[in-house]
């Protein structure tokens, strides 16, 4: 079973994809701010990361970069999940290896658990969602 | 002397006279020749006819005298000699005429030249008779008839007439101030002394006096080249000058004469044969050699004896290469200066450029002048319209003792002072550009026809020179300035830029944070949903369905509280107010906070605060303004209070057990500070803010760090509207925190001043 870590402080969202994930088989892990993050990268055999950038005082991405320096997760697979929408945030967030970058607003939930089902079966994921606006 | 064979007897007889005999002859040539010029370059003018007179008189006196001199019999002696004195006899009033024309005539002096030219009539008919002179004396070195009673009356009459007019021009010289004109007169004195002493030695034979009377003959010489420069130059003086340039041309004669003579004399010894040829020859070498023998004498006279002497030509051309290879107005100015200076050698030079906006004339170059810090003199207005305007120029000496206006006066004393010679105007096509000015020589000399003229030539050049510096210079300045503008609007457009690009990324940055707080929930209203519509919901136990349905209505109120959020704060950007609109209308703020304050009652309830709201005992003073905006203002400082105030309340004594409420105090007075305005105090023990966040505050977006723990969904722009909404009413807003203990607001708007309420003054306690 996969295992995502959905990292995000909305407790709709969290509320939202708790039902969602388990519905769907995914296992969700929540964590809501960095020491969170890293017990539960520590303690549980995370595939993938669902990454919010405004979480609490912090930034997501500052949570990721420094995630990527710990060897084992160097390469485990991280996808943006969030509202705000920036250039300059996008580029970082490829810089740091994310695999993708998504507006939370342009997407539903059966689409994200189908990307992370397919992804987690093939190995292969396919960027970008479907109601993209232009 | 030479003995040659048979010839033309003409020459024969040439060669048969002495010196001394053939002396007359040849001055008598070249002083008539002199006349002749004289004649020619002054037609119309008494001096040109006078002299020529002069000159004429001496012609008779030295063919009379040479004809006496050949003749051997004592009938030819005396009438020859009595030929002479066909001339002599109008020789007082003559020279009296002469002179009359260098010293002013008054009735007495014309009455004495009236008289003159009676006598010389008198005495010219008295000459022919025995009376006069009559009988032969021969001397050792000529000869010379006697004198009688009647030339005796001559001789009173002769000189009587050149000591009047040698007193004339002493009074004269007594009178002048100018000194060009002393020289002047200094240099007639000499020429008439000299003429008339030494030729008057002539007279003395007549007297049985034997003296080597010949000298006399120098006398005409003499006086006849000097006066034939002195006039033909027109300005008479400058004595040295004509005497260096005479003996520098008389030596060069010398030599040439000298070489030839010797040449003649040696082609004789042996070619006596070819004697005609050989003469023929030496007559053109002599003319060929003249020029470059005299032009050596020059250079030599130049660089060893004088150095006023120039060739004006060389001066000009030079000058004209140096104006012509720089645009530079103090290269020119240089240039001049070396150049001229060469031939006058001047004490000062200064070069005056005209500035027609202030007419006035300002010091480009100065090398002498004792100008101090003076670098601006103003136009005189005779001097300008005499001289200046018509390119004429201002010869110093002649002008400085004439009467003058006062400020003509007052400008020809500066000038004086500066020790000024010559102002030179230059001016291009009627237009002044400005001026060269010239102190004294070095040598002392005046300025003189030559230099004068060497002058006119060149002023047109350098008129010309200067103006083109000027126009370069104005280019090069416009081209500045240009620059400078340029720069200028560079700037301010890169300003402006830099503002534009400020205010886009403050747009942007609204544009991505409103992006993101209207998506968040969005976003959530869209996951719920398509739960619902894909059949995810169905299994769910009722409470949690019921959680959902809760989050899509309170997602959606979110949106609604967001989008308002923003319009307010575009409109309010977009568009400045005053309470001077006709929207505006008299509020009572504490009617306006207790309905806000009903209006949050569920929240407050829900969030157990305690609130309070207090006043003064006397009804609170009405404000004026937009109500709409102040509520809103209200609004957002209560709901910020209620937001960021736990029930628990922050000021907990760790060493109180009880528990503490979330209080919030609201306060309404007048202002202790401004006794005009009313103060609302709102005062929480909520989670304070942090110093750091402080001053940002009342910014657009800016939220406090601890806010987004407490209230993530805050917008930032709350306070913002605030700021806006109380500076607009002509209020100020302002905080007291400390973080962990809570926050003060501070309120502060006019009141409106036709509020009759009687009011009276306290300080709000807590």
């Amino acid at each position: 079973m996969t295992r995502v870590l959905f990292v995000e402080d909305d407790p709709d969202q969290i509320m939202i994809y708790e039902v969602k994930f388990r519905l769907e088989g995914i296992d969700l892990t929540v964590a809501t701010e960095e020491k969170e993050v890293f017990d539960a990268l520590a303690k549980e055999k995370i595939d993938l990361i669902l990454l919010d950038i405004l979480i609490k005082e912090q930034n997501g991405l500052d949570i990721l970069e420094k995630i990527r320096k710990e060897a084992d997760f160097k390469k485990l697979p991280v996808i943006v999940f969030t509202n705000f929408d920036k250039k300059e945030t996008r580029d970082r967030a490829e810089s740091l290896g994310a695999i993708d970058y998504i507006i939370k607003a342009q997407t539903y939930p059966r689409e994200m658990t189908e990307k992370i089902k397919a992804f987690a079966k093939t190995g292969i994921y396919t960027k970008g969602v479907s109601n993209k606006s232009v | 002397m030479l003995e040659l064979k048979n010839k033309n007897s003409l020459i024969a007889f040439m060669h048969n006279l002495s010196l001394l005999q053939v002396y007359p002859l040849i001055s008598l040539i070249f002083i008539l020749t002199l006349g002749l010029i004289v004649l020619k370059k002054n037609r119309k003018s008494k001096v040109g006819t006078l002299f020529f007179s002069i000159t004429c008189l001496f012609s008779i006196w030295l063919f009379g005298t040479f004809k006496m001199l050949t003749c051997t019999s004592d009938k030819d002696i005396v009438f020859w000699d009595r030929f002479i004195y066909l001339g002599v006899v109008f020789m007082p009033a003559i020279q009296y005429h002469f002179s009359l024309i260098f010293t002013k005539t008054n009735k007495i002096r014309k009455a004495l030249l009236i008289v003159a030219y009676v006598f010389s009539i008198t005495f010219l008919f008295l000459s022919r008779t025995d009376y006069f002179v009559s009988g032969v004396f021969r001397y050792a070195w000529g000869v010379h008839t006697l004198a009688h009673m009647g030339h005796d009356f001559f001789m009173v009459f002769f000189f009587f007439y050149i000591f009047a007019l040698l007193y004339n021009f002493i009074i004269q010289y007594v009178n002048t101030g100018i000194r060009i004109e002393k020289r002047k007169i200094v240099f007639l004195i000499a020429s008439f002394s000299v003429l008339n002493l030494i030729g008057g030695i002539g007279y003395l034979p007549a007297y049985k006096i034997s003296i080597y009377s010949p000298i006399s003959l120098l006398a005409p010489l003499a006086f006849s080249i000097m006066m034939t420069y002195a006039i033909i130059v027109h300005r008479l003086m400058d004595i040295k000058l004509v005497m260096r340039r005479y003996s520098v041309r008389l030596v060069s004669i010398i030599i040439i004469l000298s070489v030839a003579l010797e040449m003649r004399s040696l082609a004789g010894l042996h070619f006596s044969t070819y004697a005609n040829l050989v003469d023929f020859l030496i007559l053109i070498f002599a003319v060929l050699t003249y020029a470059p023998i005299r032009s050596g004498c020059y250079r030599v006279a130049n660089k060893y004896f004088f150095s006023s002497l120039y060739d004006s030509r060389y001066v000009i051309a030079k000058i004209s290469d140096k104006l012509r290879s720089t645009l530079e107005i103090n290269k020119i100015s240089e240039s001049i200066y070396d150049m001229l200076n060469k031939a006058f050698h001047m004490k000062s030079f200064a070069v005056l450029t005209f500035n027609q906006k202030e007419k006035c004339y300002y010091v480009q170059y100065n090398n002498g002048f004792n100008l101090g810090t003076k670098k601006k003199f103003s136009s005189d207005k005779y001097l300008y319209d005499r001289f200046i305007a018509g390119n004429e120029i201002i010869l110093f000496e002649e002008i400085k003792n004439k009467v003058y206006d006062e400020n003509t006066k007052k400008q020809i004393d500066i000038l004086t002072a500066l020790d000024v010679d010559v102002i030179a105007p230059l001016n291009v096509k009627n237009k002044t550009i400005g001026l060269l000015v010239f102190g004294a020589k070095e040598s002392g000399d005046i300025y003189n026809e030559e230099d004068l003229e060497v002058l006119e030539t060149v002023d047109a050049q350098v008129a010309i020179a200067i103006e083109n510096a000027a126009l370069y210079e104005e280019t090069k300045n416009f081209n500045l300035k240009l620059k400078k503008e340029v720069e200028m609007a560079t700037k301010e457009l890169r300003s402006a830029n830099e503002e534009l690009k400020k205010l886009d990324q403050a747009k942007t940055d609204f544009l991505n944070i409103a992006s993101h707080q209207l998506r968040t929930p969005i976003s959530v209203i869209k996951g719920v949903a398509s739960m619902f519509a894909e059949g995810d919901m169905d299994n769910l136990p009722p409470e949690k369905k019921q959680d959902f349905y809760q989050a899509i209505i309170v997602k959606s109120e979110k949106l609604e509280m967001i989008v308002h959020d923003i319009m307010n704060a575009t409109s309010l950007t977009a568009k400045k107010y005053s309470v001077m609109d006709k929207e505006a209308e008299t509020i009572d703020l504490r009617e306006l906070i207790e309905n806000i304050l009903n209006d949050f009652n569920l929240e407050i309830e829900k969030r157990q605060l305690i609130v309070k709201l207090l006043s003064a005992e006397e009804a609170t003073p009405k404000i004026r303004g937009q109500k709409e905006y102040l509520r809103e203002a209200f609004i957002n400082l209560l709901s910020n209070a209620i937001k960021y105030t736990p029930s628990t309340g922050m000021t907990s004594d760790i060493r109180s057990k009880r528990d503490e409420r979330g209080v919030i105090k609201i306060s309404l007075g007048r202002d202790p500070k401004n006794e005009n305005n009313v103060l609302v105090k709102i005062k929480d023990n909520g989670i304070g803010i942090p110093a750091d966040d402080l001053p940002r505050l009342f910014k657009k977006f800016s939220r406090a760090e601890n806010a987004k723990n407490m209230y993530t969904d805050g917008t930032g722009i709350g306070l913002f509207v605030v700021k806006e909404v109380v500076d607009g009413h002509n209020g100020k807003v302002w905080v007291e925190s400390e973080l962990g203990k809570g926050s003060t607001f501070f309120v502060s708007l006019p009141i409106y001043s036709k509020e009759k309420v009687d009011v009276k003054k306290y300080i709000l306690t807590n």
